[in-house]
């Protein structure tokens, strides 16, 4: 699933429910990073990322909040 | 948490599919997360390019379909995302609709409710990120509400999963939803006349998106198939008759209608409450934009993220990874090794020579460069969840917009901090080519991004004060000077920098470790390869020879103008590929002892000035094409060298110099 649906735009707050915002972006789809789709900050795509996810496990933090799942969308 | 509305038909028959509809940005998909299954289809609308998810609603008895609809703000729809909605809504036969609203915004969600009820679905209102409505002091009459609108009313936080088992028990008996504004007159006559006689209940709604969609082809072929041809034409004469009656097209009366009638009632639905006295985390997010204060706390996070980078990271860890692991440890064994086992001597020096894969590449990218930007990474982090980068955002746009730059440039320079390559595509948001020119010129030149800016600050860390204070003056000095000529060459329209603060928050520790360790996976995957690639083109250019002929041919603009040792051209050439890797060499260099503290000062003040990367300059290619990119990059690399050898001789000139 591309995007992490606990974080928030840490610049405008918009909550980013996994919208990568990068079909403008020639790199788009490999450069393990998130762009707000409000003011275009860029950050970690936690999903995409193998030791957040093993971090989190390994101070209880749950991931992702949401249900897991294969793949998913965003709207 | 209600369930039932009041006053609408209570329908036998089963929905179709469940439709998440809703505003951008109100937590549509976190919601479909939490009520859907584990298989969730992702597939494009069809003839679209529209991405729509499906999913399983979670314990409906049929295994309903519950589709995530893109976000729209009405159903008069303005692009292909929003058209699809629309399409969804009026042709999914008999759907459930979960209308997910914002309850701190709660007239921006209504606007689409209100439409939405007009087309008689069964629809529930979901107000979601309802704990921050709270947080905000800003309490919602649901009950009035339900009352109404005529609708049941949940209220949800879909990231916590506040309210969803009480939404998910809702969805069994959900009423046929009725028009709930009032429009008024003519609008009013007009609706009635048009659908009398029709049977369909979605016909009231029909009527008004037709009134306010003028040359909506798709939507007069839907209406055409639903009321006939003879009627449509009807409603085309009754749409020309009110649009004479109106100075402005209809499309915008009605939608300044049902604001008004949305504000009115809105009004006495929501109730803010502000807490007596401010709190202290309210104070310190108003005194870190502060016109004076601000500045002072600004200093002074500026210097705790240089100890804990610069002296902890750089120091202490570098010292201990570098120092210790990797030269006391680990280098003598590699190459006994290798000396050992490898036949080839090329191999061998390839591996752990002077430019050697391990000895050079992986040592800088894991024993320097990967302790620093860790350090630097948590303390971004921090700014981060504590609610401070937009405020400091806020501070960053004084001093420019006092210099005459447009304030729309600000947002993407505070962007470059994050990436200054995502940061170069949101230069899109400027009116004019020059603006979107000068923006990426200033991003480039002096706007680390936070990886490159953590082992710049690292590099501050072998440096006296005085040096780190030079530095910083000369950069944002030249970023200040180059915005002030180019907002003087490069004259345009000034516009305001808008943004809304969150509110100051407590930074917690896990979601802090598990965003570091994302962006470090991310520096691992894609900023080390980059330090192997680099070290292998310079072991390539040192076994033909040509490292030491661009050394002697670069060697009068280094040695000569940089003042700087031979040794730095290395560092110079990895720097055009990123130019934190081209820091660590020279950082190498000042530890070895090699760069008195008036040439790191000068060796890192040209380097910060560079193209941020490679991948920066692919993206100013796309963005502006290649001869102005190229024209960027042609102005960039001659200027760092040219800043860099006027504050050598500055400080030669003042004696600091030698």
């Amino acid at each position: 699933m591309r995007g992490t649906p606990w974080e928030r735009c840490p610049l405008c707050g918009t909550p980013l429910e996994g919208i990568s915002g990068c079909s403008a972006c020639p790199m788009a789809g490999g450069c393990g990073k998130l762009r707000c789709p409000r003011c275009g900050y860029a950050l970690p795509d936690l999903s995409r990322s193998r030791l957040a996810r093993w971090t989190a496990r390994l101070l209880g933090q749950p991931w992702p909040t949401c249900p897991e799942r294969e793949s998913g969308g965003s709207s | 948490m209600g369930c039932h509305g009041r006053g609408s038909e209570a329908l036998t028959t089963a929905p179709t599919a469940a439709l998440l509809v809703g505003n951008p940005n109100v937590g549509k998909s976190v919601l479909f997360n939490r009520l859907t299954g584990r298989y969730v289809e992702v597939s494009n609308y069809p003839g679209t390019t529209v991405e729509v998810s499906q999913g399983t609603l979670d314990g409906s008895p049929d295994g309903l379909p519950l589709i995530d609809t893109p976000g729209t703000l009405s159903l008069v729809p303005r692009s292909e995302d929003e058209r699809v909605t629309r399409r969804y809504l009026l042709t999914q036969e008999d759907p459930l609709v979960l209308l997910v609203l914002d309850a701190k915004n709660l007239v921006r969600g209504l606007l689409l409710a209100s439409q939405v009820a007009e087309l008689g679905v069964r629809t529930v209102l979901v107000l979601n990120m309802a704990d921050e409505a709270r947080d905000q002091g800003i309490q919602i009459e649901r009950e009035a509400l339900e009352a109404w609108t005529g609708l049941p009313v949940v209220e949800t936080a879909a990231v916590t999963g506040e309210g969803v088992d009480q939404l998910r028990a809702c969805l069994d008996e959900v009423p046929r939803s009725r028009p709930f504004l009032d429009l008024g007159e003519p609008f009013a006559s007009a609706v009635e006349a048009m659908v009398a006689g029709l049977e369909a209940p979605g016909a009231r709604g029909w009527a008004l998106l037709f009134l306010a969609s003028e040359g909506d082809g798709e939507l007069e072929a839907f209406l055409e198939e639903r009321i006939g041809p003879k009627r449509l034409e009807r409603w085309r004469a009754r749409r020309r008759e009110l649009a004479a009656a109106f100075d402005e097209p209809l499309s915008l009366v009605l939608l300044e209608r049902r604001l008004a009638a949305l504000e009115a009632r809105v009004r006495d639905l929501v109730r803010a409450r502000r807490p007596a006295r401010p709190s202290w985390r309210e104070r310190l997010g108003a005194w870190a934009v502060h016109p004076l204060w601000g500045w002072p706390i600004l200093a002074a996070v500026l210097w705790a993220t240089y100890k804990f980078v610069g002296e902890f990271g750089a120091g202490t860890l570098v010292d201990l990874l570098e120092g210790q692991v990797f030269q006391g440890w680990l280098h003598p064994r590699l190459i006994a090794l290798a000396e050992r086992w490898i036949p080839w001597p090329w191999l061998v020096d390839f591996l752990v020579g002077e430019y050697g894969q391990v000895t050079m590449g992986l040592t800088y990218g894991l024993a320097i460069v990967l302790p620093i930007v860790t350090t630097f990474f948590l303390a971004f982090g921090l700014l981060e969840d504590s609610g401070y980068l937009p405020r400091l955002a806020v501070m960053v746009n004084r001093p420019f917009k006092a210099l005459g730059l447009n304030g729309k440039a600000v947002l993407p320079m505070v962007l470059g901090l994050g990436c200054d390559t995502m940061a170069t595509l949101t230069t899109r948001i400027l009116e004019t080519r020059r603006e979107r020119v000068l923006t990426t010129l200033l991003l480039a030149l002096g706007v680390p991004c936070s990886a490159q800016l953590g082992v710049i600050l690292g590099m501050m860390g072998v440096l006296p004060g005085w040096a780190v204070l030079t530095w910083a003056g000369v950069v944002v000095g030249t970023l200040l000077a180059v915005g002030w000529l180019a907002a003087r060459v490069l004259p345009g329209e000034r516009s305001d920098f808008i943004l809304e603060l969150p509110p100051v928050r407590w930074p917690r520790p896990a979601p802090l470790l598990v965003k570091t360790a994302a962006r470090l996976e991310w520096y691992l995957k894609e900023v080390l390869p980059l330090f192997l690639l680099g070290t292998g083109i310079l072991f390539l250019l040192d076994r033909t020879g040509l490292l030491t002929a661009i050394q002697a041919g670069v060697s009068p603009l280094v040695e000569g103008w940089l003042g700087l040792p031979r040794e730095a051209t290395g560092a110079f050439l990895i720097g055009f590929l990123r130019r934190d890797y081209g820091a660590a060499g020279l950082f190498q260099l000042a530890r070895a002892g090699q760069l008195s503290p008036v040439q790191t000062l000068v060796s890192m003040v040209t380097i910060t000035l560079f193209v941020p990367c490679i991948a920066n300059l692919l993206v100013m290619v796309r963005e502006l094409g290649r001869r102005t990119a190229l024209s960027v990059a042609g102005f960039i690399f001659p200027f760092a060298f040219g800043v860099g050898g006027v504050l050598y001789r500055v400080l030669l000139w003042l004696g600091v110099g030698g």
